[in-house]
């Protein structure tokens, strides 16, 4: 089960995230600090997006929807 | 076991998702999803073994393959509704949770619907043979 990588790798995302959001909201760039947060969320959806498409291929051939 | 590692994989992902969800909620939310669908997929093999059991047990017995397929349909669709509802309702999304528990339910009706006339259809029979 190589999934834990996947939720590390996440999490280090939303830690990354969160640091540079605070880092440019205490230097006054709040638009960025915006452009960042939706730019870590796509980057976490393009990851997760995978083991989704795989657990509904894995449901629809198991209980062959 | 299989069943060790699962629960280390949930209580990481949960400590991790509660960690980030003090900052970035939202990320908070991928970090579940991506545990969620990992540990579904974990235990997909167990699932398939299972239910190649039930089929050839119904091969046994003799009953007719396409409704043993129905109540595979249905308990596809309700774990995928769970799934989904489960996770809008952590999201804090309720009703787009009932929403998809809605369509859940409706899909399984119109999926169950085949046998429900199938068993008037044999009442009917049982009626007015006697």
């Amino acid at each position: 089960m190589g999934g834990v990588d996947l939720i590390f790798k996440v999490a280090a995302i939303g830690i990354l995230v969160a640091v540079l959001n605070q880092l440019l909201v205490r230097s006054g760039r709040e638009d960025q600090a915006m452009l960042t947060t939706l730019a870590g969320l796509v980057v976490v959806l393009f990851m997760v997006i995978d083991q989704i498409s795989l657990l509904f291929e894995t449901i629809k051939s198991v209980f062959d929807l | 076991m299989d069943i060790f590692k699962v629960v280390g994989l949930g209580l990481a992902a949960a400590t991790l998702a509660v960690f980030v969800k003090g900052w970035k909620p939202e990320i908070a939310i991928g970090i579940s999803l991506a545990a969620s669908a990992i540990i579904f997929i974990a235990v997909m093999p167990y699932l398939k073994s299972v239910i190649a059991m039930i089929q050839n047990l119904s091969e046994q017995v003799g009953i007719e393959g396409r409704y043993i397929r129905i109540v595979l349909k249905v308990s596809g669709i309700a774990y995928i509704a769970q799934f989904g509802a489960e996770l809008c309702r952590d999201a804090g999304e309720t009703s787009v949770a009932s929403k998809i528990e809605f369509a859940g339910k409706l899909m399984i009706m119109a999926l169950s619907m085949p046998l429900v006339y199938k068993l008037l259809e044999i009442v009917n029979d049982i009626i007015h043979f006697g």
